[in-house]
């Protein structure tokens, strides 16, 4: 294992070497004019990846950003005399912006709305280069900055490029391997868990989008020098094209997969000269092929090729594991999730409470005047037939949906304004009725997401990972694979959670849960879709989370494992509460018996 | 003064070409969801194709006509076919905004192959002779698109596809438990949607010329329109769409062309901050 670490070392070593002294080995200047264009391209590429590949969220007009910051620093060296080197970060600061502008309205809407701004942007881009002649030279165009002294000539200019390139890229590959990664793939793949995570979601969003943006814009301004003269007709929307095509061939959720693309992409114009007039109608055909067959990139082959050898490998029955760890743990029965320091000190008189909670959708009451109110360290079972609103106050709850009427409290405090993250914040999680556990991050990685919005860094702390990023990230994966030794599945720590079966990703999800060290767990039908012996499985589990001094809302179909496991049992028909109090006094409550029995 | 009434005659008619590719956006998104990219470039092709049929192959007037609307019925089947059938049973469903962006380059670039790159004009299908603001380019593609918008309606309401229509726009899983057949009708939508939006590019012609790149406006000014006027609302398409296009043509006049864009992108973005429904929105913003 060592051995192999020290192998990467050598050979990335080696290739750094090979790269950095490029200049005085290639054949002829015109290879180190391709491989300057191309590393240029991937720091623009690098940014953007974190948007489209991380966060999915679709920007078509980078090249507007790209040409923002090309003009900018042109502009000012040209027009105002300003250095090169100012010009370059001003470019970068121009564009992100620019981005703020452009990203914030756009970014809360449908993919369609985004994707529609920035094509938009890119136009306006366009026009004003064409237009604002005073400025930008028109159709005429403006010379790019020229650096002084070694960095002017095209080795040093080179070896300038290549180092910005790496720096960035390593920022990037930072940024996407560690809380921020995680945080922005859950907010790509789930909305609603991301917010059940407490992660910022519009926040995360403009702040990629804002960072791609200046990394736009330095990688304009460097294009600029390269160029040595910017026209309006250097930036096409062909060069967008280029730059999302060879991400999404590239795979998300990935650097390698990008990285090549954009290297492939960027040399096959060079070599393919006499079709340049058919490429751009080539480019819409290889973006066409791509998103009907590899919509996924072409390393999710690769993945689905490992994934396929994971779920080999776990083909041990589950069950008995959980039960191994739960009984095995440390601190004996009861320490579950004591040991990963979940809940303790928690202050008994915390409660949950809601009081005559109102909600329609349309003319239909899907909650009527409930209330209910939860104690910290009890299971609060809630029954009731379909449709009778349990989901909905679950909802309600965690502020999903808005209530019409009624109040929300937690321990005294009104929680009616807050939002779903607020409330989070304030000590409340949740499981869904269908798990939403993030398939393409392991299972440890999820659990680490519980973990992250008390324990992992910011976005731009996490782009140096040095020092408290660094113990963050290794204090939280031993939280992790810890939580996943009380939950037997230690063993599948680092496979892919989308090769878990159903029973077991209703238990990731609530070691997730749990992880975010809450005051309350609201789980939404918990038991759907298990076994018998996972059934007791989970009694078990919830059992040591009530002993943590955790609240837990049990919304369940199951009405006889509700009664056997809860302290307190509220049934609900057509939004009403019909009974209320010991599971064994509701057991026999004649409303309920009609309600469920029909008679 | 007569500048006002040149602003706002020219507005209104580029207005109605705007809600008509609003117009072509509704029909498809209500029976797949679909926000297509493809939508300005089947304007594109009503323009290019009267340009073709009539100016190059010597077709008679209504001959020509026809043969747009089939051209437009066919990139409107294409356009289901390749980028919204086989995406919208995926999970990333929402790559159908790659798909048909892709399909609307392939269409644009390829009309540029062969049509050339240059605007070419467009024959006098209002017949020659006519000055000032009467000439009928101005006002075709206004009495056009209000026509449409009245078709649709009865359409909708009065015919049992119609109504079928209506039914998937609604939700779809039910439709199809009550035996509608759910594909032919989203096949068909995005027939009829591409027969609108070249039939809009027709009666458009002699104001965009046969161009190959004019598409893309169409796309972005098209999807404003409906932005303003509400997603899902045809009534809403023929008010947005003239409202931006009287506020495109006076940004044209007072500020110049190269801010029209710009005060588009404006108008977009103040919309999606103030009025996320749009004026007369029957689905709001989806959050998620």
């Amino acid at each position: 294992m060592k051995a192999g670490k020290g192998q990467k070392i050598i050979l990335g070593l080696i290739a750094a070497v090979l790269i950095m002294t490029l200049p005085w080995w290639t054949p002829n200047e015109y290879w180190l004019h391709v491989a300057t264009l191309i590393a240029i391209f991937w720091i623009i590429n690098s940014g953007l990846n974190l948007v489209i590949g991380y966060t999915g969220v679709l920007s078509v007009g980078h090249v507007g950003f790209f040409a923002t910051g090309a003009y900018a620093s042109a502009v000012l060296v040209a027009k105002a005399g300003v250095s090169p080197w100012i010009a370059l970060l001003f470019a970068g600061l121009v564009a992100g912006a620019v981005a703020v502008v452009i990203s914030l309205p756009s970014l809360r809407l449908q993919l369609f709305y985004f994707a529609m701004c920035t094509l938009a942007f890119f136009t306006v881009v366009n026009r004003l280069t064409y237009g604002l002649s005073w400025l930008t030279g028109g159709g005429i165009g403006l010379p790019g900055p020229a650096y002084p002294g070694f960095f002017g000539t095209d080795q040093g200019f080179y070896l300038l490029v290549i180092i910005l390139t790496g720096f960035f890229s390593w920022l990037c590959w930072n940024i996407s391997r560690n809380h921020p990664g995680r945080a922005l793939i859950a907010i790509r793949d789930s909305q609603e868990a991301a917010e059940a995570l407490g992660i910022p979601v519009l926040y995360f969003k403009v702040i990629v989008f804002t960072f791609s943006g200046f990394l736009a814009g330095v990688a304009g301004a460097l294009y600029a020098t390269h160029q040595s003269y910017i026209t309006p007709e250097a930036f096409t929307f062909y060069l967008s094209f280029y730059f999302f095509v060879s991400i999404l061939i590239g795979g998300r959720g990935n650097t390698i997969g990008p990285f090549l693309g954009t290297v492939i992409l960027g040399i096959l114009p060079e070599v393919s000269g006499p079709l340049a007039k058919l490429a751009q109608f080539f480019y819409g055909v290889l973006l066409l092929v791509v998103i009907l067959f590899v919509p996924r990139g072409i390393s999710s082959v690769f993945e689905s090729w490992r994934e396929r050898r994971q779920a080999e490998i776990r083909m041990k029955p589950p069950r008995s594991e959980i039960i191994r760890g739960l009984v095995q743990s440390p601190n004996g029965m009861n320490s579950v999730p004591a040991v990963a320091g979940i809940g303790t000190a928690a202050d008994p008189t915390t409660t949950l409470k809601a009081t005559n909670l109102l909600k329609k959708f349309g003319s239909l009451v899907a909650v009527d005047g409930a209330s209910l109110a939860v104690q910290v360290g009890t299971i609060h079972g809630l029954i009731g037939p379909n449709g009778s609103g349990k989901t909905t106050i679950l909802n309600l709850l965690l502020g999903y949906y808005r209530v019409d009427s009624g109040t929300i409290h937690l321990n005294g405090q009104s929680m009616n304004p807050w939002s779903t993250r607020e409330r989070v914040i304030a000590g409340l999680s949740r499981t869904f009725q269908t798990p939403k556990v993030l398939g393409e991050l392991t299972v440890i990685e999820n659990v680490m997401l519980g973990f992250g919005r008390q324990e992992g860094r910011g976005f731009f702390e996490s782009s140096f990972p040095f020092g408290s990023v660094r113990n963050a990230e290794k204090k939280m994966r031993q939280e992790a694979l810890h939580l996943l030794e009380g939950f037997g599945m230690e063993h599948m720590a680092y496979q892919r959670a989308d090769t878990l079966q159903h029973s077991e990703e209703r238990f990731l999800e609530i070691a997730r849960a749990l992880a975010q060290r809450p005051k309350f767990i609201l789980m939404d039908e918990p038991a759907g879709g298990l076994s018998v012996g996972e059934i007791e499985i989970l009694g078990r589990i919830l059992n040591e989370i009530r002993k943590s001094q955790i609240g837990v809302l049990l919304v369940e179909h199951h009405a006889d494992f509700v009664f056997q496991v809860s302290d307190v049992v509220t049934a609900l028909d057509f939004g009403k509460v019909i009974a209320q109090g010991r599971p064994e006094i509701v057991q026999t409550d004649e409303n309920v018996k009609n309600a469920y029995l029909g008679t | 003064m007569e500048i006002f009434w040149a602003v706002l005659v020219a507005g209104i008619a580029n207005g109605a070409v705007y809600t008509m590719a609003g117009l072509t956006y509704n029909i498809m998104h209500s029976t797949s969801k679909v926000l297509s990219m493809t939508v300005g470039q089947l304007v594109m092709l009503g323009g290019v194709g009267g340009a073709f049929f009539i100016g190059v192959c010597n077709l008679p007037i209504w001959l020509g006509a026809l043969a747009v609307l089939v051209l437009g019925g066919v990139a409107g089947f294409i356009t289901e076919w390749w980028g919204v059938r086989r995406v919208i049973s995926k999970i990333e469903q929402h790559l159908y905004v790659l798909s048909t962006l892709a399909l609307a380059i392939m269409i644009q670039e390829g009309v540029g192959l062969y049509w050339g790159t240059e605007p070419r004009p467009f024959p006098d299908i209002y017949g020659a002779g006519w000055v000032g603001l009467s000439d009928p380019k101005y006002w075709a593609p206004l009495i056009l698109a209000v026509l449409t918008m009245l078709a649709i309606e009865f359409f909708y309401r009065r015919t049992m596809y119609g109504k079928a229509f209506l039914a998937v726009a609604q939700d779809h899983f039910a439709a199809s438990a009550r035996g509608i057949p759910v594909s032919r009708v989203r096949v068909l939508s995005y027939i009829l949607s591409g027969i609108i939006g070249a039939a809009a590019g027709f009666g458009a012609g002699k104001l965009t010329f046969a161009y190959f790149a004019v598409g893309h406006n169409f796309t972005f000014y098209g999807f404003i329109a409906l932005a303003l006027g509400g997603l899902g609302s045809n009534v809403g398409a023929l008010v947005g769409g003239i409202i931006l296009g009287i506020a495109l043509e006076a940004a044209n006049y007072l500020f110049g062309g190269i801010y029209m864009d710009g005060v588009a992108l404006a108008i977009l973005i103040s919309v999606l901050l103030i009025v996320p429904k749009g004026f007369f929105g029957v689905e709001g913003a989806r959050r998620v």
